[in-house]
């Protein structure tokens, strides 16, 4: 009798173990989700006090002078060689695969058209986005967070000064004026290389070619473009700024804010091309 | 003057501090004593408004500082040097770069008064002839003394220093010590020191605190630490360096 009673006990403790494990394991579930989202919107209100105070210090940039053009050298002279190098294969490209689609349709001659517009519009300004994010971000965020690691960002705000002030704003300052020169070089490039393709691969008279683009291009495709240069400025210069800033626990420490910065940044720079694209398009 | 008035601070569950209590007199050499990680630099940064506290007040020459925005909080800092574990010098530029640096971005002092601020700074640290090396071309000591004249050179009230002799060999951590003292007779500016080697603690502290688990458990005079009856203070007694 014994026995019998106590196979059903054992079954229904265990039964009653595993619906408490499952409790338990919900519990910590929710515990940690939550956790995890009062960390996203500490760290979204962090962001938005740090924007703010770059912004409200960009009066300032006049009494930092050199770090804005020490700045502007490195996210636009610096950075001019790779832009380049990706506008020109990207629009090469572009002019390969379209000029094959466009022939099949006997509408070779729409080349240059669908090119400018294409690079102008979107790939110029993304591309150039993109590299900067990876190039200019990343910089950013290992440099800012190596500082804050070694406590120079401490030792600033320690004497008296501000450290938004004297690292981010010349870097926004600096990406604000110099990613619209970098977006029209990149289109240049791109277009160049496009109507290079259009000449030597597809056989097509560049008169032809520059006659499809020029009088059909209107204002609204370079306030597409052009407006997205002032946009990816302050995102990849505020998230990798910020998770400069935001580095801790040693070296390992700067390379996972360093990335953080650059996926982040890359990520929204994606986000933000298509809605300035869809709002520009559709109210123009 | 700085005052601590019981002072709390806790990371997420973990409390730092707990109700600290200190105050430092103007023109006196301060000493706070402790095991690492027991929360001993936090008090520094506590005391210049690089963090704030959970509960209780720091009094900065009579002005509560605890609640100040942080643009407030620039001109109280100034009042103050800093001298960081790691020396937190600017890697990128020259010792006479980051000498002069402050008194470039904070004084608006006119370039000859800045000259002389720096070579004068130069001199008291015995660093003639490396005024355009780069920080990284120093050994420890000389990083440490272009740290403290990074931070006399404003010529504030009181220095703070977080582990001045950590990691450093014997003479340069003598040379640091004799330089610290020097600051005091020369200058007339108080310090504080914050150090887990007691040896440095009666080499040139007036006074010292004690800092155990969160709280100070000894606040005295620096002679009366030996009569200190605390198994904390007895067993660091017997051993100088903590190292736990």
């Amino acid at each position: 009798m014994g026995r019998k009673n106590e196979k059903p006990t054992i079954a229904r403790m265990k039964t009653q173990q595993s619906r408490s494990g499952a409790l338990a394991f919900t519990r910590t579930l929710q515990e940690k989700l939550l956790l995890e989202m009062k960390v996203f919107f500490f760290t979204m209100q962090e962001f938005f006090w740090f924007s703010i105070r770059a912004f409200v210090a960009i009066p300032k940039a006049k009494q930092y002078w050199r770090d804005v053009l020490d700045q502007a050298k490195i996210c636009g002279a610096d950075s001019l060689p790779i832009v380049l190098v990706s506008a020109v294969s990207i629009g090469a490209l572009l002019a390969i695969e379209v000029g094959n689609l466009l022939e099949d349709f006997g509408a070779k001659t729409m080349l240059g058209r669908s090119t400018a517009l294409s690079v102008i519009r979107e790939l110029g300004p993304l591309l150039m986005g993109l590299m900067l994010s990876a190039r200019f971000g990343s910089r950013n965020g290992a440099e800012l967070g190596a500082m804050q690691i070694s406590e120079q960002i401490d030792a600033l705000r320690a004497f008296g000064t501000d450290p938004i002030a004297k690292l981010v704003t010349p870097r926004l300052v600096a990406a604000l004026i110099m990613f619209l020169p970098l977006t029209a070089f990149s289109d240049f490039a791109g277009l160049q290389s496009a109507a290079y393709m259009a000449e030597h691969y597809h056989r097509l008279d560049p008169g032809i070619f520059w006659n499809s683009v020029y009088p059909r291009l209107v204002a609204k495709d370079f306030v597409v473009g052009f407006l997205k240069a002032p946009v990816f400025a302050i995102i990849i210069t505020l998230v990798s700024s910020f998770n400069g800033f935001a580095a801790r626990g040693g070296t390992s420490g700067v390379g996972r804010s360093t990335i953080k910065g650059i996926v982040v940044s890359s990520g929204l720079v994606l986000i933000a091309n298509f809605y300035v694209s869809k709002i520009v398009l559709e109210n123009m | 003057m700085i005052e601590l008035r019981q002072v709390g601070l806790k990371y997420g569950e973990r409390e730092i501090l707990k109700n600290v209590s200190l105050t430092i007199k103007d023109n006196t050499i301060k000493a706070i004593l402790g095991p690492s990680g027991v929360g001993k630099s936090t008090i520094l940064k506590l005391m210049l408004g690089l963090i704030k506290p959970n509960s209780g007040q720091i009094i900065v020459d009579g002005t509560d500082i605890t609640n100040m925005k942080e643009t407030e909080l620039y001109a109280i800092r100034r009042k103050m040097g800093m001298v960081f574990q790691g020396n937190a010098l600017f890697d990128s530029m020259t010792i006479s770069q980051n000498l002069g640096f402050f008194l470039r971005e904070n004084m608006k002092l006119p370039e000859d008064e800045i000259t002389r601020r720096v070579a004068e700074q130069i001199q008291f640290a015995g660093l003639e002839g490396y005024e355009e090396q780069l920080p990284e071309s120093l050994s420890g000591g000389m990083r440490r003394r272009v740290a403290i004249g990074r931070a006399m050179i404003f010529k504030p009230h009181m220095i703070l220093f977080d582990e001045p002799t950590a990691g450093l060999d014997p003479v340069s951590s003598k040379k640091i010590l004799s330089l610290i003292s020097s600051l005091r007779h020369n200058n007339n500016l108080g310090a504080v020191i914050v150090t887990h080697i007691i040896d440095d603690v009666f080499n040139v502290a007036d006074s010292v605190a004690v800092l155990y688990k969160g709280e100070i458990i000894f606040d005295d005079v620096t002679e009366k630490l030996h009569h200190a009856e605390h198994p904390f203070i007895r067993s660091i007694l017997s051993d100088k360096i903590l190292e736990l």
